[in-house]
């Protein structure tokens, strides 16, 4: 079964649209949503959580249609994102409590380990912490009820590295179960790059690009040609871009297999270097 | 990473495990962001070393997919891509659904020998960009070992 | 896992009340206060004492709507909230029950206080029916700012709602007052209950359960609910 299935979904903003939103996460997996700000990476998110209702399309989350059923998927669902608050005015105690007195299998043991690795203060009001404590109080009220999914949108913006590490830390400790999905949307490519299992890049509202990240990784090459005087370099199937610097071609291959390099080498150009491309790069080549 | 929740493992397996019962301990792998190879590639690297230095002798239980991914906090999928090339290579057996071991016929010097033609080819591959012959390259080399032969001799 | 939500309905009920215990108490203990102060001193001050009670009962139900409502969602802890297996209707229910049990139990201890305090002393047994006449106006402009808190997307109709609920509740406890009906029998040794003072009443009522009516419906047709 999938975690998560959103079949064509659109929602209209004055000035803003969701497009025929397709994804499909399968139970065990970590999906990383990736797009510039502003590309509907968290209207997407809160329509999978039930937070707003599409205006067409369908949406499943952990066998349950949204937002009809909303309230048995969101059991299992933690959500987190980067701009939501807690009452500020209150303790993470305070927050604690609450969570427990509704989540029958909160884990006291494991809140207040996190309590202890993420340096938090349980006594201290919510409006003292800092953004990296926010958040980190807000995961770990998500990450101690141990629900099936995961939702958090933009948990590492606005990190340090080491915050960024411990997070990404407890993401993976989820994964030990492989009943348990994470979806999770950033701009930091490094982060998504190391722990998705699939990559999906969004902008202006629709998807541009998906797979598994080894295919997607993979697909992608940047090859620097040594061309003669005049060359021409003919029409090659999988060919992204393609920069002239004198007697040097960079071509970016966005489907690359060996069979390119030699239909290459056979037009009399000589092939330096075969780089990969990191997923910064390819998010940059393909959100241009 | 206790005995006991390998045991039963190896207890329930049609081959006699248990004459090798060591566990890898140490699953810390070091995994660089900046190096150009990507991950699944590192985490093989890493495996092969493991099992050439015999710090992973033939018959020892490796991590399944998930706990090394974890442990890595690399995603699954780099993993199982990682151990799907290991075990082309021959260096670890897949049983499915009762994890992996490092193969016991495998020949650390074979494994050793495959690493040492890589790196050549590497070596190659850099002399070529450079623009350097082969000459130049073996005359490189001898520079180097002379160097080393010497240091030695003091 | 069974779907057992009354109880997050409660435990979010409660969550408000221990978020609103501390001003609360500050409220119905001024109300008190200004009762008693009026007990002591009687005429003229004592206006000064109907005043300050009259501010305690509006500025509960005014706190209780932006902390428990208009905060929630001014300081985006709504998604918060609204992540927890709950739907926009038990929300809503949520913060209604929370918000009647609170103010709804301040208004009730210290309007019944006022009777024992006010009739006799300050005014006369007659005034019985305009009394309750202005202590529900009181309630009803209350339910008028806590259902647009909780219908309103931005704080700008909570803030509207709070003025406009104010300045109308008094011109028109003013209107009410000049009625024949009222005054007539306003200054009278007994309570007299006629058509003009239990229609007035019962329009306060019909207009309180409509309110209520009306913040579900339109709870319910919101498509984002964040």
């Amino acid at each position: 079964m999938n975690a998560i299935e959103c079949t064509n979904i659109s929602k209209s903003y004055p000035h803003f649209q969701l497009n025929e939103v397709n994804l499909v996460l399968p139970r065990g997996q970590v999906m990383g949503f990736v797009g510039p700000n502003g590309a509907g990476k968290s209207t997407t998110l809160r329509v999978i959580m039930g937070l707003i209702q599409a205006d067409s399309g369908k949406v499943d989350v952990l066998g349950h249609a949204m937002p009809e059923e909303q309230i048995a998927a969101k059991w299992n669902i933690g959500f987190v994102s980067e701009d939501m608050r807690l009452h500020p005015g209150r303790t993470l105690a305070f927050h604690i409590n609450f969570m427990r007195s509704i989540f029958p299998n909160w884990d006291d043991a494991y809140a207040t380990d996190l309590i202890k690795r993420f340096e938090l203060l349980p006594q201290q009001k919510i409006k003292g912490l800092s953004h990296g404590q926010r958040v980190k109080a807000s995961l770990l009220l998500v990450f101690a009820r141990r629900p099936q999914l995961l939702v958090f949108d933009e948990p590492t913006t606005g990190l340090d590295p080491v915050a960024r590490k411990e997070i990404l830390h407890e993401m993976m400790q989820v994964m030990r179960d492989e009943s348990r999905s994470i979806l999770f949307s950033s701009h930091n490519t490094l982060d998504v790059e190391q722990i998705s299992d699939h990559i999906v890049f969004i902008k202006k509202g629709e998807i541009i690009a998906r797979n598994d990240k080894e295919s997607f990784l993979d697909g992608w090459r940047r090859l620097r040609l040594v061309v003669p005087d005049g060359y021409q370099l003919p029409n090659l199937q999988g060919v992204h871009e393609i920069q002239h610097l004198g007697h040097q071609i960079l071509l970016t291959s966005n489907n690359y297999t060996p069979a390119l390099a030699e239909k290459i080498k056979a037009t009399g150009a000589c092939i330096r270097d075969i780089e990969r491309l990191s997923l910064e790069e390819i998010f940059i080549a393909t959100v241009q | 990473m206790a005995l006991s929740i390998y045991l039963p493992i190896y207890l329930s397996t049609d081959r006699v495990y248990t004459v090798y019962t060591h566990i890898p301990m140490n699953i810390e792998f070091i995994l660089s962001q900046t190096d150009g190879r990507p991950m699944y590639q590192q985490i093989m690297e890493e495996v092969v070393r493991r099992v050439s230095l015999k710090d992973w002798p033939p018959g020892t239980r490796v991590p399944s997919i998930r706990e090394l991914a974890v442990a890595l906090k690399v995603s699954v999928i780099t993993v199982k891509r990682a151990y799907l090339e290991l075990e082309r290579m021959g260096v670890i057996v897949t049983q499915q659904g009762k994890g992996s071991w490092v193969s016991e016929g495998l020949q650390v010097t074979n494994l050793q020998h495959k690493e040492l033609q890589r790196q050549i080819e590497r070596l190659l591959q850099l002399a070529a960009t450079m623009g350097l012959c082969t000459d130049e390259l073996i005359y490189q080399i001898e520079q180097h070992t002379n160097k080393e032969s010497g240091a030695e001799n003091k | 896992m069974s779907v057992a939500n009354p109880s997050i309905v409660k435990q979010l009920v409660i969550k408000d009340l221990k978020i609103m215990k501390v001003p609360a108490i500050c409220y119905w203990v001024s109300g008190l206060l200004s009762i008693t102060l009026v007990s002591i001193v009687g005429e003229p001050a004592g206006t000064i004492g109907f005043i300050l009670f009259v501010s305690a009962l509006f500025g509960v139900g005014v706190h209780a709507a932006m902390q428990t409502v208009t905060e929630e969602k001014q300081q985006q802890v709504l998604p918060f909230i609204m992540s927890l297996p709950i739907t926009i209707r038990q929300y809503t229910s949520a913060k209604l029950i929370g918000n009647l049990i609170l103010v709804g139990g301040i208004w009730a201890t210290l309007t019944a206080a006022s009777y024992v305090v006010f009739i006799g002393e300050l005014l006369p047994t007659g005034a019985i029916p305009f009394v309750t006449i202005i202590w529900v106006g009181i309630l009803l402009a209350y339910i008028v700012i806590l259902a647009t808190t909780l219908m309103a997307r931005t704080i700008t109709p909570a803030i509207v709602a709070m003025v406009g609920a104010n300045l109308v509740t008094q011109a028109l406890l003013w209107w009410v007052s000049t009625l024949h009906g009222i005054r007539s029998v306003i200054g009278g040794n007994v309570a007299v209950w006629n058509n003009t003072a239990l229609t007035v009443l019962s329009l306060q009522v019909a207009s309180i359960v409509l309110l209520v009516a009306m913040t579900y419906f339109v709870q319910s047709k919101k498509t984002d609910f964040v």
